[in-house]
Parts: structure tokens; C-alpha cells; sequence
């Protein structure tokens, strides 16, 4: 209230009051006050109103402040709190990181994709029932075609004979070429071959090129009441189905690998 | 930073007797200081060291005081009066013919804008710039804030006050 034109009006009373006036100011007031009883009685009143209040609400400089109250104590506080929080922040980014480690860690437990030996023994297992029922065209080549092994062989990519499986009572009937889709992405082809014995029974071997982590694998497998004998090595998988005795299927599984893969009896090394 | 600890720690005692006033409860009241010195040393990046400490002190202190307010009558707390009221331990000095008792409850009938002004204004001796920035009001409408409160306390006790003279303009 110490503008450059002092104005003597309401405002100006209550600076008056207020004890916002600079000397000059006041010197002004007081000799408006004299002169004027009613703007004086206002002043009086609002001073006693003053006072009343201040007596009312008393300073309290005499009284000890709580130690709750001091802002050295409160900024230690906002330290350590703020520290924690950093602290809390830090851990659960800690958290996050580990959980979504450990997320893609455990990701094969928990969608764990199909293996390829169950595909291929699925697709094995299918074209068999499919085809042992035909008759007629139980095969798409039959064994005396000319060429049949070298186009099954280009087409699966791996170069394979038909097995000779005379001495276990069965003789190649034929091949076809179907899908071998391992993986659920790219079907690759597959080559069946069929066998019959005397009995009527067929044996069907389901076969694709080896696989890209190329690792040995021995699978026995029941399925819709079908013995499935699965092997995969460097060279070739090999599905073997027949609705034969177990002992039969493994059996013949033996001299399979042997003649297919052209490998020695001392890897025939079935764990199952 | 120890500088604005000892400035905003000589401000304590005048924020408490302030809050003390407005919350009419002496616990209310220092856990209104306590969140307002908590708040303003952790924004203290926010003020401004050239404006005035004291003036922003109680501006934090009053935003706190108006959202508890907010809050409890949207809850709809009533507390009366009466069992609130801080009386002075001692029999104050002759505050003239205003008696302190009804002088107390004038004030509680006071529009909350015209209380915050005025008990701004007369118990901390702020300038009426500083009060109007800690109010986040313009100096006009402090003003008249002022005014229209002592018009109203003089009207409501009036009654022991001397013979009326005059009317209020």
C-alpha cells in the first residue's frame, strides 16, 4: 500500500489497520482520521477486532514445536522415502525383467510346440490307415516300376532303397509320395512304402529326410490301435506302422535301419 | 538447501497458529503443518526463490486446508463448534468490548474465503501482496474480501460492542 498515489479510501483505512502504511502514509491518515469521526470509529472498530482476534488465536513462539514439525526431520523423511521408492522402482524392474526371463525361459514348459517325431508319426499313422484298406491302389507306384526308389529318393531329397524284408515273411508292394510336415510350417515330402506278407498283413514305412538337429531318436508309439515304431537319425527318419504284435514291429525296425540307413548294427541303439 | 530448511523452519510457528485458527484443533491443525512442510520440501524445486517463502508456505498450506475441507463435507463430517474451540490457557490482555467466546463464533460463521483473508491478514502480519498470492487471489479481491469480513464480524458482535455510532458503509 505505499503506491506512488496514495488514495485515502476503504482500502487505505484498512492498510491503516493493518499496519501496511509507510510513515509518510500514515501521517496522512492520522490527520484524516481526526477530520473525519466516522471513518475513525470504522478504524477503531476493526482495530479492536484485531486485537481480539490475535488474542483469540495467541502467536506461539513461547510454545516448543513438536519435533514431528521440523523440516530437518520432515526432509530426512522425504529422503529416505524417496530413496525407497528408487529403491522399489529398482526391484520391480528387477522383478519384470527376471519374471519375463524366466517367462521365456520356461516358454517350452508351459506352449510347448509338438516335436517332430510326433507329427511325422500323426501323419505316419494317418496315410497308413488311409491306404492298407485299398485294394487296388493300395499304392501309387507299384514295386516293379521302374524308377520308383530314384523319384522317391529325389523327391524326399536322401537317396533310399526299398528294404529287403523277404526274410521276415513280407515283399514290397509299392510307394507313394506324401506330406511330411514336421515342424506344422513347410510340409516337405515324405515317401511311403508298403509291405505285405502272406497273411494279408501290410507294414508300411513312412520316411523323410533327416531332420535339421539330425539326432538320434528311438519313439514306440500305440495309436488308434496302430503300433507305431518312430527312429530319426542323420540320415533318415523312419516311421514304421502295422497293426502287428510289438515284438513283430521292433523286429523288423532292426533290419529297417540297418538296410536304410546303410549304418552298423552297433547304432542300432533303441532306448524305448 | 540448510538455508531453506531454516527459512521455511521460522515460518513453522506462524503456519501453526494460522492453521490453529482456521481448523479450530490443535492436532488438526499440526498434521496440516506437517503435510504442508512435507509437500513444500518436496516441491521445493517448485518454488521460486526470489518470490516470497513464507507467502507459498501458506499457500501449500492452505490448498491442503481447502481439499480436507472439500473432502469432509462431501463426506459430510459435522463437527460443532463448540468442542472445538481453542480457548486461550490464559485470560487474554482486555481485547477492548469484543467478547473472545462470541468474537470465536462470528468467525466460525464466516464465509470460508473471508475467514482464510482475514485471519491471513490480521494474525501473521503478511503484506497484502503476500497474503494475495498465498490466497491465489488478486490484491482487489483481498480487498474486498477484508472488508466484507470485518463488515460481518462487527455486525455479529456487535452486540457488546459500544453503542452503535454509525453504520457500516
Amino acid at each position: 500500500m505505499t503506491n506512488a498515489k496514495f488514495e485515502i479510501n476503504a482500502d487505505a483505512l484498512h492498510a491503516y489497520v493493518d499496519g501496511q502504511l509507510g510513515e509518510a502514509e500514515r501521517t496522512l491518515l492520522d490527520a484524516y482520521l481526526a477530520a473525519h469521526p466516522d471513518a475513525a470509529a470504522d478504524v477503531a472498530s476493526w482495530d479492536r477486532q484485531n486485537q481480539a482476534i490475535n488474542a483469540l488465536f495467541p502467536p506461539l513462539n513461547a510454545e516448543a514445536t513438536p519435533e514431528a514439525l521440523s523440516p530437518r526431520r520432515i526432509a530426512r523423511g522425504v529422503r529416505t522415502a524417496r530413496t525407497q521408492l528408487w529403491r522399489s522402482v529398482a526391484a520391480a524392474l528387477i522383478v519384470i525383467a527376471a519374471a519375463g526371463s524366466l517367462g521365456w525361459y520356461m516358454r517350452g514348459v508351459f506352449w510347448t510346440e509338438e516335436p517332430a517325431s510326433d507329427r511325422l508319426i500323426d501323419e505316419a499313422v494317418t496315410a497308413h490307415a488311409l491306404y492298407v484298406k485299398e485294394q487296388t491302389h493300395a499304392v501309387e507306384a507299384a514295386a516293379d516300376s521302374p524308377n520308383l526308389m530314384r523319384w522317391l529318393s529325389n523327391r524326399i531329397a536322401t537317396p533310399i532303397d526299398a528294404p529287403d524284408l523277404t526274410a521276415q515273411g513280407f515283399t514290397f508292394v509299392g510307394g507313394r509320395l506324401l506330406p511330411g510336415d514336421y515342424d506344422g510350417k513347410d510340409p516337405s515330402p515324405a515317401a511311403q512304402l508298403m509291405y505285405q506278407n502272406a497273411s494279408a498283413e501290410r507294414v508300411t514305412l513312412y520316411i523323410t529326410a533327416a531332420l535339421p538337429d539330425k539326432k538320434d531318436v528311438w519313439q514306440f508309439e500305440s495309436r488308434n490301435g496302430l503300433d507305431a515304431y518312430y527312429w530319426a537319425n542323420d540320415v533318415v527318419t523312419c516311421t514304421i506302422v502295422s497293426d502287428l504284435p510289438e515284438t513283430d514291429v521292433r523286429g523288423l525296425g532292426k533290419t529297417i535301419f540297418e538296410q536304410l540307413t546303410r549304418h552298423a548294427d552297433s547304432s542300432w541303439n533303441p532306448k524305448t | 538447501m540448510q538455508n531453506f530448511l531454516d527459512e521455511v523452519e521460522a515460518c513453522v510457528p506462524a503456519l501453526r497458529r494460522y492453521a490453529r485458527a482456521l481448523t479450530r484443533n490443535a492436532d488438526r491443525a499440526d498434521d496440516l503443518v506437517q503435510d504442508c512442510l512435507e509437500r513444500a520440501i518436496r516441491k521445493q524445486a517448485l518454488w521460486q526463490p526470489t518470490g516470497p517463502l513464507k507467502a507459498w508456505l501458506f499457500r501449500i498450506l492452505l490448498n491442503l486446508y481447502r481439499n480436507e475441507l472439500r473432502l469432509a463435507r462431501r463426506r459430510g463430517d459435522h463437527v460443532p463448534v463448540d468442542t472445538l474451540l481453542v480457548e486461550p490457557a490464559v485470560a487474554p490482555a482486555q481485547p477492548g468490548r469484543i467478547a473472545l467466546n462470541e468474537l470465536s463464533r462470528a468467525i466460525a460463521t464466516l464465509v470460508d474465503d473471508q475467514r482464510e483473508a482475514l485471519l491471513l491478514v490480521v494474525l501473521e502480519g503478511l503484506s497484502y501482496s503476500e497474503a494475495a498470492t498465498a490466497l491465489d487471489i488478486p490484491m482487489g479481491t483481498l480487498m474486498s474480501r477484508l472488508g466484507r469480513a470485518r463488515a460481518a464480524l462487527r455486525k455479529l458482535t456487535g452486540a457488546v460492542e459500544e453503542p452503535r455510532l454509525r453504520t457500516v458503509k
